[in-house]
């Protein structure tokens, strides 16, 4: 017991540093170091994670490097249920939204763990927004926090999200319409106020800005600030990126201020955020190995691959370094022009789905 | 009950029902006319001339021509290819083709449906095939060559020998098929076996069924160690051929590397061999993200349950090797995808013996020769398996498959005394 509040204390005090102040080069200082511990957490308290990481990864012990810091896909958190804790301190179960296939992340958290994902995100976000609260705007419907069984990440996202925000309004009723009205009214009572605005990408994209361009309407929210994220699969099928997405934004709510977010139920809290010239930025908490989609390789500055993320905030669930599905490019290190330290990357999409061939099923057809 | 009654050729059909009619998806040809159709003998003139135009009609479309299983499969309709099978048929003239076969095929190799349906073609039959999956490009492209030489006039008394459907898990369908035709050729897996068998057929009619097997590489160490770098990439390239294609996922796919000699010599052998086989694997085309992905996904779940994994080897390098805590316990280390490998050592190969059982399908080697095979002591021991080819052949299709002989099996032999 005592060794896990070493650790949650370790956490709790890292995640008191300024949330874009460590260089890439510092990364395998302390970082490392904490990832490292959180490793030999993971495989003392997890059997499953043992069973798998051993064997997958023979020299597990203090890697040197971030770069040998065992990982596991993404995928394993749908098919196995990995947890470091015990049932009676589970506090809530995440789930992937699930809305492309057919089974979704389990994530088991505990207290510990979504303390310090609360805390990491508010870091991150007040060193993008300030800490005043301002009112905020929801582009999403009701119905999706109402059901508190369903902590699905889109429930999670925007209840986290949330606490950054005063009158919280929602744009989206239950059948996901728009409440002009509402919004409207929202509006008029903070007029000349910064707004806040949270949603995830394709929803944005789809029931509200395509209903206002229907509807022949738009907003003026010339001082908004919009976070969206979620993914742009769904977009890539209409040709929309990033670029296109700010102008219809623009267009549509009048936003000028449009900031993307990357980050994944299984690392809650430690997201990457969009910069002002468009690449995502690892803060102090998290990093992003890119690996060479064939052979796993770590790939070089520039070279797109696979999306490793590791993060220091998974203690209840051995979630701290996943591979991901996703493709990405890391564009450099401690020289954004935007003067943030630390790693830039762009996210291109995911790996293609492939069929999987083989002569035995032909009942499955 | 219905009435059992054997489809006689000339006989009427009885019209399907409506509930059939309505969820099939006739794909080429004419079902009456296929299943009214006679027999011929096997490898009659008419059919190889028919086969060779499509082969002809593959190779010189350019789309064809970028996808490796559809050359394959024109190569292996070629004239020159199918006189070399009818060779090594032997006696064939006292034959006769069984009338109808009905042949289910797997959904995810997807060339299975057009080798079966020639296999059936060959041996003289009419044929109705339900292709299970018109999505790849390598099955479209089969059928528009298929489609295309059947207009020809020259080939007009094929167009009764070849109907292609496609339905959902309707047992009405499978079942109507089942009655009015004279042979079924049941692809696996297991499962599906056992669905397909449960369905009744008329009396006179006959199963081939391939169950799920599992195969096997066999290497001489020495011959290995022996080799030039140019001799082993060649090498893992034709092991790669065996091991890769399908995803790994076919029956006579190697899952279990065996390594035959001493104990010195099989290690060496064995990194020599991963070395190349890695070079080769990293570099092809076919190699995609998503498989590497699934080989990780799947690795890590044998991981989760199988406590006879002791490490994991190749993680890095699109070649993972399991090595197993009990090595006898192979065969339960399932699901082996992907560039997935377990392997053994013995010392001579007279122990390959205690690894083969009758799950066992193919035996693909490099660094024997056939002599080698043909001592009696050997000859017996390897009588277990189905079949036992050099490396690069493992997945080449046969008229001798999992031990049936299928040109005599989809005919019938008429006896004048």
């Amino acid at each position: 017991m005592e060794k896990i509040d070493a650790l949650v204390d370790t956490v709790t005090l890292f995640l008191k540093r300024e949330p874009f102040s460590i260089s890439w080069l510092e990364k395998d200082g302390e970082f490392l170091n904490l990832v490292n511990s959180l490793t030999e957490h993971h495989l003392e308290k997890c059997q499953l994670y043992r069973n798998i990481v051993r064997p997958l990864f023979p020299a597990v012990e203090n890697p040197k490097s971030l770069y040998d810091v065992p990982f596991i896909p993404v995928r394993l958190f749908k098919s196995i249920e990995l947890k470091s804790v015990g049932n009676s301190e589970v506090f809530r179960t995440m789930t992937s939204s699930g809305t492309t296939g057919d089974s979704v992340s389990q994530i088991s958290l505990d207290k510990e763990t979504s303390q310090v994902q609360t805390r990491a995100l508010s870091q991150i976000m007040s060193s993008v927004i300030g800490k005043t609260r301002m009112p905020m705007l929801i582009l999403d419907s009701t119905a999706v926090i109402k059901d508190r069984a369903m902590f699905s990440a889109r429930g999670a996202g925007i209840r986290g999200f949330s606490m950054f925000g005063k009158d919280v309004e929602y744009a989206l009723d239950e059948s996901m319409e728009l409440r002009i009205q509402e919004i409207r009214d929202f509006l008029n009572r903070h007029d000349g106020e910064r707004i806040l605005l949270f949603g995830f990408t394709f929803m944005i994209w789809q029931h509200v800005c395509e209903e206002l361009r229907i509807a022949n309407l738009s907003l003026p929210i010339h001082n908004g600030v919009l976070f969206h994220g979620g993914g742009w699969k769904k977009l890539a099928s209409q040709n929309i990126k990033n670029d296109s997405f700010k102008e219809l934004i623009k267009s549509t709510l009048g936003i000028k201020s449009v900031i993307n977010y990357y980050g994944m139920v299984e690392q809650t809290g430690s997201i990457f955020i969009e910069c002002e010239y468009g690449y995502l930025h690892s803060p102090s908490y998290s990093e992003v190995i890119v690996r060479n989609p064939i052979s796993l390789l770590p790939s070089e500055v520039g070279q797109e691959g696979v999306v490793q993320v590791i993060s220091v905030l998974p203690m209840s669930y051995p979630g701290h370094s996943i591979l991901t599905e996703d493709l990405g490019t890391v564009m450099g290190r401690d020289d954004c022009k935007c003067g943030r330290t630390g790693q830039y990357f762009v996210i291109s999409g995911r790996i293609k789905d492939a069929e999987v061939r083989g002569c035995s099923d032909t009942y499955g057809a | 009950m219905d009435e059992l009654k054997t489809q006689k050729f000339g006989d009427a059909v009885t019209p399907m029902g409506h509930e059939i009619h309505k969820n099939l998806q006739l794909v080429v040809g004419d079902l009456t006319a296929t299943i009214g159709g006679n027999p011929w003998k096997p490898f009659d003139n008419r059919t190889v001339a028919f086969l060779s135009d499509v082969s002809k009609f593959l190779l010189i479309d350019s789309n064809s021509r970028k996808l490796p299983d559809l050359v394959s499969f024109a190569y292996w309709c070629r004239l020159s290819n199918i006189d070399q099978l009818k060779k090594k048929s032997g006696e064939i003239d006292a034959l006769i083709g069984r009338g109808t076969v009905f042949h289910i095929p797997p959904t995810n190799v997807p060339l299975n449906f057009a080798y079966s349906l020639v296999t059936g073609l060959l041996a003289g039959n009419t044929n109705i095939v339900r292709v299970p999956n018109l999505e790849s490009i390598e099955v479209q492209q089969v059928i528009h060559a298929l489609k295309s030489i059947l207009l020809k006039s020259e080939h007009s008394e094929l167009m009764d020998r070849v109907c292609i459907v496609r339905y959902g898990h309707i047992d009405e369908i499978t079942q109507y098929f089942s009655e009015h035709t004279n042979a079924r050729v049941i692809w696996g897996g297991d499962s599906a076996v056992r669905h397909i068998r449960s369905v009744p057929t008329n009396p006179r009619s006959i199963d081939i069924s391939f169950a799920d097997r599992i195969s096997i590489a066999l290497i001489k160490s020495s011959a290995v160690n022996g080799a030039s770098d140019n001799e082993l990439i060649k090498i893992a390239e034709h092991f790669y051929v065996d091991g890769y294609t399908f995803n790994q996922n076919a029956c006579s796919s190697p899952r279990l590397v065996v390594w035959d000699g001493t104990e010195v010599e099989n290690k060496l052998a064995a990194s020599l061999f991963w070395k190349a086989v890695s070079r080769v694997a990293l570099t092809r085309a076919e190699v995609e993200p998503v498989h590497v992905m699934n080989r990780l996904v799947e690795t890590c779940e044998n991981l989760s349950k199988n406590k006879n994994i002791k490490s994991v080897d190749g993680l890095f390098e699109a070649a993972v090797r399991l090595e197993l805590i009990d090595e006898t316990l192979w065969e339960e280390t399932s699901s082996l995808r992907f560039g997935t490998f377990t392997q053994r050592s013995i010392s001579k190969i007279q122990e390959v013996k205690d690894i083969l059982n009758q799950r066992v399908q193919t035996i693909s080697y490099f660094g024997y020769s056939k002599l080698e095979f043909e001592v009696p002591e050997i000859k017996m021991i390897l009588q277990s398996v189905d079949r036992v080819v050099p490396f690069g052949q493992a997945l080449t299709f046969e008229l001798i498959w999992d031990g049936y002989d299928l040109i005599r099996c989809l005919s019938r032999r008429v006896v004048i005394r």
